[in-house]
């Protein structure tokens, strides 16, 4: 019995509630601290362009409780939650995008698979790379293809990548972010004036949509045909 | 900074969810040394949400999942190594009496850091073994169906891990007289 309870005696020490919780807000402030430290760092586009701009807009959040679409599963769990956009910093990358096309894909991503409005197109596939500290750009972040129309102003841009988060030249400032349910999935969508955005990771894949001038039915069914 | 009201909505979830999310994290590592750590980015990025009023041990667990995946992903990959032989499996259960432990050695103070040097050392296996029996409580059985194991392996596991505990607290004892 003396043994057993020093046995417990070992995990309770070592994973010692408080003083993980402890750590847990030092780390969350050192992370915090080091955000704005190398900030600067962070967002030197080709060695050392910043700019940061900021838009403001007060909304109110959406939720779409009883929200339907096509393609979205009737047996799943959804719930559909649209987070306003209060503040959005604009950044620019120290990246390089080449030209990629369908073929040169993996095989992990199927064009095929998705659902995009009939009267787009697709008109670009890039790959991004960044850099290995100085030594050029041979990291490859994530793809982007994107669909558009051109007439209509109307355009979609998927990021993915199974290795990293893919990057973009903004980031979201916004308070109370509600997560949404897509075919049990849970994801965070952004909206701010014509624009939607999401970002969630589906079987071990990361993606990134920005879609302009579509339809929230359409950016919905979007993200439902990568959840499937 | 953190505001006062997410540090206390934080502090509540954490206090709720804690127990279960480091035992499905032990269930789920590669090594028992890198709990502590796991445990901390899943709580971390719990905590740059801003509304944590809505999440709930259903969504923690999602987020544990994620963050473990994450951890191996960029830190290292595990080797898969069996413990046992495939005829070192075949070890009769009821050679092992039911009471087992260390037969007579008593664990003092001193001797927890080693114990945790022990744990870490093993495979896998041994320290969620150790863990799920003498700090969560649960019985072989379950510790079988946790680990997706079988009983009997279970019992192997910790039996013998006891007995090589046994002879290394006693070699460090001697050692330290």
């Amino acid at each position: 019995m003396h043994n057993q309870k020093m046995f417990k005696k070992v995990f309770v020490k070592e994973f010692d509630q408080k003083k993980i919780y402890n750590e847990i807000l030092e780390n969350y402030s050192k992370k915090n601290q080091y955000f704005f430290k190398n900030l600067k760092w962070l967002l030197v586009p080709l060695g050392l362009t910043f700019i940061l701009g900021y838009s403001l807009l007060n909304h109110d959040n959406i939720n779409l409780q009883n929200f339907s679409a096509k393609y979205l599963s009737n047996t799943s769990k959804n719930n559909i939650y649209i987070n306003k956009i209060e503040d959005q910093a604009i950044l620019k990358l120290d990246v390089d995008a080449k030209i990629a096309n369908e073929l040169s894909l993996p095989s992990y991503f199927s064009l095929s698979s998705l659902v995009i409005p009939q009267n787009l197109t697709l008109t670009d596939t890039y790959a991004l790379y960044t850099k290995k500290e100085m030594k050029g750009y041979s990291i490859l972040n994530n793809y982007i293809i994107i669909y558009s129309n051109a007439q209509t102003n109307q355009s979609i841009n998927i990021s993915f990548s199974d290795k990293y988060k893919p990057l973009k030249d903004y980031y979201f400032l916004s308070d109370n972010t509600i997560p949404s349910v897509i075919n049990n999935i849970s994801l965070f969508i952004y909206n701010c004036n014509q624009t939607y955005f999401t970002e969630f990771t589906y079987n071990n894949i990361n993606y990134d949509i920005e879609t302009t001038n579509i339809t929230l039915e359409d950016f919905i069914n979007l993200i439902a045909s990568l959840i499937t | 900074m953190i505001n006062q009201e997410t540090l206390k909505a934080f502090d509540k979830l954490y206090k709720e969810t804690y127990q279960d999310i480091v035992k499905y994290v032990v269930c789920k590592c590669q090594n028992i040394a890198d709990v502590k750590d796991i445990t901390q980015n899943i709580y971390l990025a719990v905590l740059i949400k801003e509304d944590l009023t809505l999440f709930n041990k259903a969504y923690l667990l999602g987020i544990a999942r994620n963050k473990i995946n994450e951890y191996y992903r960029f830190n290292y990959k595990a080797k898969i190594i069996s413990f046992f032989s495939s005829k070192n499996n075949l070890t009769l259960l009821d050679t092992i009496p039911d009471n087992f432990d260390l037969q007579d050695y008593l664990i003092k103070d001193q001797d927890l850091k080693a114990i945790w040097h022990f744990l870490k050392k093993k495979k896998a296996i041994i320290s969620k073994i150790f863990y799920l029996y003498y700090y969560s409580g649960l019985s072989l059985k379950e510790i079988a169906e946790e680990l997706n194991i079988s009983e009997s392996n279970v019992k192997n596991y910790l039996y013998r891990s006891l007995k090589e505990l046994e002879i290394y607290l006693k070699e460090r004892s001697d050692f330290d007289a």
